[in-house]
């Protein structure tokens, strides 16, 4: 929207949190995981705002769990082996709340976040370009700016 | 049985419908990519069905070619 492009700024805003908050309605609050899921959460970062607002989100769920008493009760958080007591424990806890993702709802809504993240680093990406370029407006509108631009640069020349 | 809310409770997905939500993600594809790429707004919802066209009828071939090889060799 800074680059003049006000309509394609819109629609790319629109479409990027769209599929975002479509794969949080799919897969609910423990779509973005930043403890257990770190490669997706890093990819769903990605998305800006909405993904900072998943991670707020999903936060509150680990601390809630942290602060009940009927983790520290849990006999799987005192269990030896893989995955780790802790992750058992969260994932029993997740699993009691009716939380935790499977498949394959796990991956349709981790897809659709990670997928928001990534489409969101292209548009960052052709934003910078055009910013690093000075192009400036939708194409049509630029050609009086770009031959105002390619005059001064013959002058400096 | 706790309530259900949505953005907080995951759905439940049958195995059968999760082919049909590649749509929706293909048009998500579609339409950031030709918003950047294409010259002329006015041209955009064109391009993006023939992208998604395209996304489609790809993924369609390479299944019918993987569940081949897997034929094959089964």
């Amino acid at each position: 929207m800074y680059l003049g492009r006000w309509k394609r700024g819109a629609i790319l805003f629109v479409t990027v949190g769209a599929i975002f908050w479509a794969g949080i309605a799919l897969g609910g609050v423990m779509t973005v995981d930043s403890r257990y899921e770190s490669w997706w959460f890093a990819a769903q970062s990605l998305t800006g705002v909405n993904g900072l607002v998943g991670w707020y989100r999903q936060e509150q769920v680990y601390k809630d769990i942290s602060s009940d008493p009927e983790t520290e009760n849990n006999p799987l958080a005192h269990r030896s082996g893989r995955p780790g007591p802790e992750q058992m424990a969260v994932d029993y806890e997740l699993q009691r709340r009716g939380l935790a993702l499977a498949t394959p709802t796990e991956g349709v809504a981790r897809a659709y976040t990670g997928v928001a993240g990534m489409l969101n680093l292209l548009c960052i990406f052709d934003a910078m370009m055009l910013c690093l370029l000075g192009i400036r407006g939708e194409p049509g509108r630029t050609e009086p700016e770009k031959a105002g631009a390619d005059d001064k640069n013959r002058e400096q020349v | 049985m706790m309530a259900w809310t949505m953005f907080f409770h995951p759905m439940t997905i049958p195995t059968w419908a999760v082919l049909w939500l590649i749509l929706p993600l293909c048009l998500a594809v579609a339409v950031v990519y030709k918003t950047i790429r294409v010259g002329d707004l006015s041209k955009l919802p064109r391009s993006v069905a023939v992208l998604v066209a395209y996304m489609v009828g790809g993924l369609t071939l390479l299944s019918v070619a993987l569940w081949l090889i897997q034929c094959c060799l089964v």
